[in-house]
């Protein structure tokens, strides 16, 4: 099978768990391509934080109301940063798409540019990996990142499929978070 | 027809990346987990700032964001609603009475040749008229027809909404990131439920001078300059094309082609 990896790493993390993925996929007897994606200006980590400064008064509401939280997510506008000219801007050719990116509160600026940009995503199945600093809190990790994220694809018309989070402090207990 | 091709950067292959993780895990520092700065003393001067910077803001949001976003959806979005709702209704009466009558009597005038009257609804009051219709209405219609001005198709509700109002019928056969396409399959201008002539057998110096003796001066020249006109207000990135398709050039439908100005990913052949 044809897959391409679509990853976004600050700090090398994701990229790592890119190549193993890779190094799996390819064990398994599929052809890989890498799209790398970069914003042209790569921001210091405080001004990073500071785009989504919404998301944190927000989430206080959230964990009041439900009803607010579910309506937080799907109207949350993520902010977006320009990105570098892809290798692959068209992804028809491939069966299977992966996107990868760290989780900067919600879905990281780039991969919100990255997927309103890219061609070619109908009626394709994508799994996204990602990797954050932070235990895997089933609403405002999990939820804030692959919910937005699934919902992007869908309008571009491909379904996501997968999903694999990588976090850097994890216990079962605090899934029920 | 717009087409993609690769961009010419370099592939990437899995060593690449593997070089890359190397060089990044060097630079990195060996934090055990995110709350690590909590317990070291802050050494870079920009992380001290950002650090006191994004924290006490951070704060400020925990507390005024709630109160704000309360206001917002309680008291101030319910009232924009029912403002922006009326505003909608105005609009479409206002377009059902005065726009069919004015296109009337333009109609007339050229089946007439009325120089003056033609003279003034063609060249000075009509644009005139439906730009400042836009004026008015353009922010009202774009709340309540929930338009995202990032996405051309969303901005195509526009067309709907007049379409509708008008009574034309149409549908859309294509939206993309950088092209929306709607094809209108009837027309009461061109079904001579209102009365049209075309310029061309009018002896039209106008139309003569375009090139395209038979298209409708109305929807080649006027909608789509509304249309233009509402997107320019939305989002200058994207465009309508000039008309190619018309139903009173013969065509089965009206063709408009919304597009981005300067396409993602390759670009225009």
């Amino acid at each position: 099978m044809n897959i391409l990896i679509a990853y976004y790493s600050r700090t090398g993390h994701t990229a790592e768990l890119a190549v193993l993925i890779a190094e799996e996929l390819t064990a398994m007897g599929h052809t890989i391509d890498f799209e790398k994606i970069e914003p042209v200006k790569e921001d210091h980590r405080w001004p990073l934080l500071w785009r989504t400064q919404w998301y944190w008064g927000g989430l206080v509401i959230g964990l009041v109301s439900n009803k607010y939280r579910e309506y937080f997510i799907e109207n949350y506008k993520t902010p977006e940063v320009d990105i570098k000219p892809l290798t692959h801007p068209d992804v028809s050719k491939y069966d299977r798409i992966c996107i990868a990116s760290p989780k900067h509160t919600i879905v990281p600026c780039a991969i919100e540019r990255y997927l309103r940009q890219v061609e070619g995503l109908k009626n394709k199945k994508v799994g996204y990996f990602a990797t954050w600093a932070g235990p895997p809190l089933k609403h405002f990790e999990v939820e804030h990142l692959f919910r937005p994220a699934a919902d992007r694809l869908e309008r571009r018309g491909a379904k996501l499929v997968s999903i694999l989070g990588l976090s850097s402090v994890y216990h079962e207990s605090l899934l029920s978070g | 027809m717009e087409t993609l091709q690769d961009s010419g950067k370099k592939e990437i292959t899995i060593n690449d990346i593997r070089l890359e993780v190397e060089t990044l895990r060097k630079q990195r520092p060996h934090n055990k987990n995110v709350f690590i700065f909590l317990r070291n003393p802050i050494k870079h001067p920009v992380d001290s700032v950002g650090f006191l910077v994004f924290f006490s803001l951070m704060l400020l949001n925990v507390v005024f964001v709630p109160v704000f976003e309360i206001i917002r959806l309680l008291i101030l979005r319910p009232l924009f609603t029912i403002f922006h709702t009326t505003m909608v209704i105005i609009g479409a009466l206002f377009i059902r009475i005065l726009v069919r009558r004015l296109i009337y009597i333009g109609n007339k005038a050229i089946e007439n040749k009325q120089r003056g009257i033609y003279k003034f609804i063609y060249k000075k009051g009509f644009p005139a008229f439906l730009r400042f219709f836009n004026f008015c209405f353009g922010p009202s219609l774009k709340f309540y027809l929930k338009i995202d001005t990032n996405d051309i198709r969303s901005i195509g509700k526009y067309q709907e909404w007049v379409d509708d109002t008008l009574g034309v019928e149409g549908h859309w056969i294509e939206s993309d990131v950088n092209r929306a396409v709607r094809l209108e399959t009837w027309c009461p201008y061109a079904g001579r439920d209102i009365p049209y002539v075309s310029p061309a057998g009018q002896d039209n110096p106008e139309s003569s001078a375009t090139g395209n003796p038979d298209y409708s001066e109305f929807c080649s020249y006027f909608m789509v300059d509304w249309l233009q006109h509402f997107i320019e207000s939305c989002n200058p990135e994207f465009e309508v094309a000039p008309l190619t398709c018309m139903i009173p050039k013969g065509d089965e439908c009206c063709e408009f082609v919304y597009k981005r100005k300067k396409p993602y990913g390759g670009g225009e052949k």
